[in-house]
């Protein structure tokens, strides 16, 4: 099969019918050149502004003779447009046409303009809906990925910000952006996630999430290797440490990397107000993880093996909740905790107004309900709300997914052995964060292996002026924020 | 082969999670036994009386009391478990309760299961009873005012401890004291009253041996011979003190922590003499309208005190040392400090001979707003 | 040659011999100091400490000798490749023991402290879980699992200040009553209870810096000594010593005698403090006798072959835990593990003896 452009028009016409048989959305209208040059207009009918087309390509080129279309070097077109390029083989073409643009056939030469004059239906620019912030930036990333770069380089204004494009999915042929700042970012990382990108073979890539799972360098594992994030601010902090942002055509998230366990708690409010705030706010979600953890299971610890470690005063109090139940006290938590993540995935799907009133169905009239009839507990509601509240304090939502399925593991150990099954299955969990590693990185890093300057902006966030120095987990090449740092830390 | 294996180990898991489950003791078939009493009875074996709150029961706040006659403490548990609705177990209990009688036979033996057995609780309170331990538990499960028994008790202790009216005195205390050479362990007494029960002062032990009691003001200024007092209230009203410093009604303080320090010296024939000297500071809380914040007033003030503190101080240490009960470690400091000495002599022999003098002296620190 | 996941940096080492050190000897150790020599035990772990912090000397100057290689390899080196497998063979007999042992005991005192009713192979079974998924990985990733000990042994010490009240300093004194002579003789008891250093041979070649080896080993071992004898000082100055030899493992009774406000009992709470800290102890064994297997039948880069071995080893391992009769021979046999490993660090002695004999040889190989 031949892949350049013959000099004749119909030759070119021929493959390309064959190629676009039964696309009815790709127009291909004829028009005739002021010296009578037949030549082809081929679109795609939604995704070309066609009166862009009408008002300024067409009637410039009705009103040129075919020899004036090209300059004499054959490097540009007498036609008004902000973008085009020359292309001779086919294949460029046609996966031009299908990524919006329009291109022209000119009877006589073996070369095509592809203008582009491109209108996308699109989401304008919205708040973010799963990362709210009190403070900073509400916008969040949409579908379109040239809206996406549109938005980073609007926030970054400096030539350093690099965008390395790829074509994914086999099939539906979408863009991918790699974004990272020169400079900073280490090129190691950027080659090898560029690699990594590169060797994805599949059909069709409908979010970040599906590169991440495809690249992801630990298969069996629950938790997630990259940050996402709908966010261009987050996106951007993340870029300043020295990490990689990966963006793909159709998804309003980016994908970051290297993330560690503990960027999975952060969120950009901390760094908006003040330090003092912002590290209570870091520890209270801390003790959320731990909570959304083990609080269950610490329940079932205590009720069914280390009874001597209910305080006195909580004793008869908790006996006589228990008594009426018969169930022991896994089955209790069971019934209640998958109530409760029913309830969550439920909300997730249903139309916003049916929602909320299952949110009062489930919460208000299950709980009081099973209390009444005695089939859990007064106290297993509270451990099991407050549980519930702890896991939504976490800020990455996959990492609070994970979480609060990894508890029901931690619960049937404690219910086996009681509370030397919750340290078995803490050790463990331990020993898998550990052994994890994101793009080569130390998933757990700043805790162990221990890094002093990483540590401090982990459990508590201390000021920025303490915090010069830039993260070290994706190895930045400028390792100090801000040109004068050398001096002023001296 | 592959699936085999993970079918292989899903039904092991299962078959852990269904079959296991082995030490599990869910908490509502429990019976905790909260207050634990000893004693002797008519027939010479041990009375072991053992306490637990009904949950579930028909009426609420009840308590079960169940008395059962054993040889070893132990057993008590084995019978009770045979007529108790519950699974009885100790591992809340607040209080041992022992009755004087048996204290006086030694009771060391009767605590070792504490210590010996993990699910027990070692930071257990040993409290003396003047009487029979299984009838004030009868009796205070009755009291209608006041909560459950064991609760009562519980907050009754914790509470006189803070005033360091009794001794703070767990059962790994009293171990340890029990142990060394050269101490001796103190125990808390309490007393059925008329719908009350009442903390009476501590019960002095010789090793494990109780020979001697102290009643409340005694044990407050023992404390502070002790160097464990944190603050107490005290009222001065005896008689001869009255009398002596031309006082009406009395004189009522708060005094605080202490400075303690003890000398240790050796007279000629070799017993050791030992001055103990205590350092109060304590506020006046009632005395008479009076220029009490003049210097010259207060200072006086001080010196009644002092000298009535260090009155009833060495009578105090003239009854430990009747009782041949050594808690303020002068026996473990002439260890520490003459060890050759130690070796050649019979501490307990020698106690009681030694000369041992207290020496308080008080400061007022403050007298509340009015002159 | 070396796997990536074993490579160790020098201040990983520090961790490596302090995990291997602080475990299970520390638990009974001071009551069996009490029985010998009273309230003197401190002084006792004192002078212990220096005569490992000679072995150890001794030791990285032997591996130093060797250069780049395992104890395995010094076998092979030394005695030619039969007798050499035999002596490797040995070696590994005596890290398999010590794991075993190790992990009876672990098992012991979870029954004894928390699930009495439990089955042990069950128990067992599942306390080797994170063992050997570590081990697994490999020894860098032990490493920093075993960062989590430093912290923990931390907050051990700082439970100890909770108790200060209770602690006597009269229950220390005098000092050195019991002699020096005495103290000495005996400071070779406690001595057993800092092994783990000789582990250094079966991780040698995996550090990456090696110049900062013996500083960093000496540094662990210090680590060792100074917690050694704050936790003998804090049991002795609390218990007594009359009291301490009545104690099986004081440091759980210990645990057991503070009044926590709200909970009341802390002791459970202290051995889910103590779990990860045995766990990486035996960690630290199983690694060595499991890698030094792999060395010695050459599938360290076989990938099915090591996954057989691993599920062989553990289950060899559960099994021989259960050999032990009872609490009585267990302890025996703990107290015999502290000969053998003496009996090692001689045998490396010999090693080094030897070495001056071999140079030659060991030249030529090596342009070889």
């Amino acid at each position: 099969m031949q892949n350049l452009l013959s000099k004749k028009l119909e030759d070119n016409m021929f493959i390309l019918n064959e190629k676009f048989l039964e696309c009815p959305d790709i127009k291909r209208q004829r028009v005739l050149l002021k010296d009578g040059t037949p030549a082809v207009i081929i679109y795609v009918e939604g995704l070309t502004s066609i009166d862009l087309l009408q008002r300024d390509i067409i009637p410039n080129l009705l009103r040129l003779e075919s020899a004036q279309v090209f300059d004499e070097n054959m490097q540009t077109v007498r036609l008004p447009v902000a973008s085009l390029s020359l292309l001779n083989e086919i294949d460029a073409l046609i996966s031009d046409i299908l990524n919006g643009k329009t291109a022209v056939f000119i009877n006589g030469y073996d070369i095509a303009i592809s203008l582009s004059v491109i209108k996308v239906e699109k989401r304008n620019i919205s708040e973010p809906t799963i990362e709210k912030n009190v403070k900073g930036a509400q916008e969040a990333f949409v579908e379109s990925i040239n809206t996406n770069i549109s938005i980073l380089r609007r926030k970054v204004k400096n030539n350093r910000l690099k965008i390395r494009l790829l074509t994914l999915g086999d099939l539906t042929n979408q863009t991918v952006a790699l974004v990272y700042i020169e400079g900073i970012a280490n090129p190691e990382i950027v080659e090898t996630m560029y690699n990594k990108i590169v060797d994805i073979q599949y059909d069709g890539i409908f979010d970040v999430g599906y590169i991440e799972q495809l690249i992801a360098d630990n298969q069996i594992t629950p938790f997630p290797h990259y940050l996402y994030s709908e966010r261009p601010d987050k996106t951007v902090s993340c870029l300043l440490e020295g990490k990689l942002a990966v963006l793909v055509d159709g998804s309003p998230f980016a994908m970051l990397a290297p993330m560690s366990f503990f960027s999975a708690f952060q969120a950009l409010d901390d760094y908006s107000t003040s330090w003092p705030v912002g590290s209570l706010t870091r520890l209270l979600r801390m003790l959320g993880l731990l909570m959304a953890l083990f609080l269950p299971a610490l329940y079932i610890a205590i009720v069914s093996y280390h009874y001597y470690m209910i305080p006195l005063n909580l004793l008869i109090p908790l006996a006589e909740s228990r008594a009426r139940v018969p169930f022991p006290p896994i089955i209790e938590v069971l019934i209640l905790e998958t109530t409760l993540e029913m309830l969550r995935e439920a909300t997730i799907r249903l139309p916003t107004f049916i929602a909320t009133s299952l949110g009062v169905v489930g919460g208000l009239i299950i709980g009081q309900a099973a209390v009444d009839a005695g089939i859990v507990s007064n106290i297993i509601i509270i451990v099991v709300a407050v549980t519930a509240i702890a896991s939504f304090l976490i800020p990455n939502h996959d990492m609070a997914l994970t979480i609060r399925y990894t508890r029901f593991i931690v619960m049937l150990f404690a219910a086996i052995f009681g509370i030397i099954g919750v340290v078995i299955c803490g050790v463990f969990l331990l020993s898998h964060l550990i052994v994890l590693e994101s793009m080569g990185e130390p998933y757990f890093k700043p805790v162990f292996p221990f890094n002093r300057n990483d540590f401090k902006d982990i459990m508590l966030r201390p000021s920025l002026k303490r915090l010069r120095k830039r993260p070290t987990l994706a190895h930045p090449l400028d390792k100090t924020r801000g040109k004068t740092n050398d001096k002023q830390s001296k | 082969m592959k699936n085999l294996r993970k079918l292989l180990a899903l039904i092991l898991f299962c078959s852990l999670f269904l079959g296991g489950c082995w030490d599990q003791k869910t908490f509502e078939q429990v019976g905790l036994t909260l207050s634990f009493g000893i004693e002797l009875s008519e027939s010479g074996k041990l009375l072991i009386t053992s306490i637990y709150p009904v949950v579930g029961g028909q009426q609420t706040g009840e308590v079960d009391i169940i008395s059962t006659e054993t040889h070893i403490v132990r057993g008590g548990r084995t019978n009770i478990r045979l007529a108790s609705p519950k699974l009885l177990e100790g591992g809340k209990v607040q209080q041992v309760l022992l009755s004087d009688s048996i204290a006086k036979e030694g009771v060391h033996d009767l605590l070792e299961v504490f210590q010996r057995d993990v699910t027990v609780p070692a930071i257990t309170f040993v409290t003396i009873v003047e009487g029979s331990p299984a009838e004030l538990l009868k009796k205070a499960s009755e009291f209608e005012s006041k909560p459950r028994v064991s609760f009562y008790l519980y907050q009754l202790l914790e509470n006189n401890v803070k005033l360091s009216n009794i001794p703070n005195t767990k059962i790994f205390d009293f171990d340890i004291n029990y142990f060394s050479p050269g101490l001796d362990p103190i125990v808390p007494t309490i007393k059925l009253g008329k719908d009350i029960i009442q903390v009476t002062g501590c019960a002095l032990f010789s090793k494990d041996k109780m020979t001697g009691k102290l009643n409340v003001k005694e044990t407050n200024l023992l404390l502070g011979l002790l160097d464990q007092l944190k603050y107490s209230d005290f009222v001065l009203d005896d008689p001869e003190f009255l009398k002596e410093h031309d006082v009406k009604y009395g004189l009522a303080i708060t005094f605080f922590k202490n400075k303690r320090k003890i000398n240790i010296d050796f007279s000629e024939e070799g017993t050791p003499i030992v001055e103990i000297n205590v350092k109060y500071r304590c506020s006046l809380d009632e005395y008479k309208w009076d220029k009490t914040i003049d210097p010259k007033v207060q200072e006086d003030l001080e010196k009644k005190i002092g000298e009535q503190f260090t009155r009833i101080s060495n009578n105090i240490i003239k009854k430990l040392q009747e009782a041949n009960c050594d808690p303020i470690g002068i026996g473990d400091l002439i260890r520490a400090k003459y060890y050759d000495y130690w070796q050649s002599i019979d501490w307990k022999e020698v106690y009681q001979e030694a000369e041992i003098k207290a020496n308080v002296e008080m400061e007022i620190g403050n007298v509340g707003i009015i002159n | 040659m070396i796997n990536k996941a074993n490579e160790i940096s020098s201040n990983q080492v520090f961790i490596f011999v302090v995990s291997a050190q602080v475990g299970f000897g520390i638990l009974s150790m001071a009551s069996t100091l009490a029985d010998d020599i009273g309230h003197d035990g401190w002084i006792a772990i004192a002078f212990a400490g220096m005569i490992t912090a000679l072995l150890i000397c001794l030791i990285v100057a032997t591996l130093k000798r060797f250069g780049n290689i395992t104890i395995i390899e010094i076998n092979n080196l030394i005695f030619g490749k039969y007798i050499g497998r035999i002596f490797s063979l040995l070696a590994i007999a005596y890290l398999t023991y010590a794991t075993v042992l190790m992990m009876r005991k672990f098992n012991d005192i979870i029954r004894l402290s928390a699930l009495r009713l439990t089955p042990p192979l069950v128990l067992t079974s599942f306390i080797i879980i994170p063992i050997i998924y570590l081990s697994w990985y490999g020894l860098k990733y032990i490493c920093r699992y075993s960062t989590l000990k430093i912290f923990l042994i931390i907050i051990v010490t700082l439970y100890y200040i909770l108790l200060m009240k209770y602690f006597r300093f009269t229950f220390l004194q005098p000092i050195g009553a019991a002699g020096a002579a005495k103290i000495i003789k005996v400071s070779f008891s406690p001595f057993t209870s800092f092994i783990g250093y000789e582990l250094l041979t079966f991780i040698y070649p995996y550090i990456k810096d090696k110049k900062k080896v013996l500083r960093n080993t000496l540094y662990a071992n210090a680590f060792t000594v100074v917690f050694y004898i704050i936790t003998v000082a804090m049991l002795t100055g609390f218990f007594g010593e009359v009291m301490l030899k009545q104690l099986l493992y004081p440091v759980f009774s210990l645990a057991r005698a503070y009044r926590a406000p709200v909970v009341e009992r802390l002791d459970l709470f202290f051995i889910s403090l103590w779990f990860p800290i045995m766990i990486s102890t035996v960690l630290t064994y199983y690694f060595c006798a499991y890698n030094s297997i792999k060395i010695v039948f050459n599938i360290e880069n076989n990938k099915q072959k090591s996954k057989l071995l691993i599920w062989c080893f553990t289950i060899a391992v559960i099994l021989l835990s259960r050999l032990p009769k009872d609490m009585i021979q267990l302890n025996t046999l703990f107290d015999q593990l502290g000969y053998v490993s003496t009996a090692y660090v001689g045998y490396i002695f010999i090693c080094y003896l030897l070495s001056f004999i071999k140079r030659g040889n060991k030249k030529n190989e090596k342009s070889a």
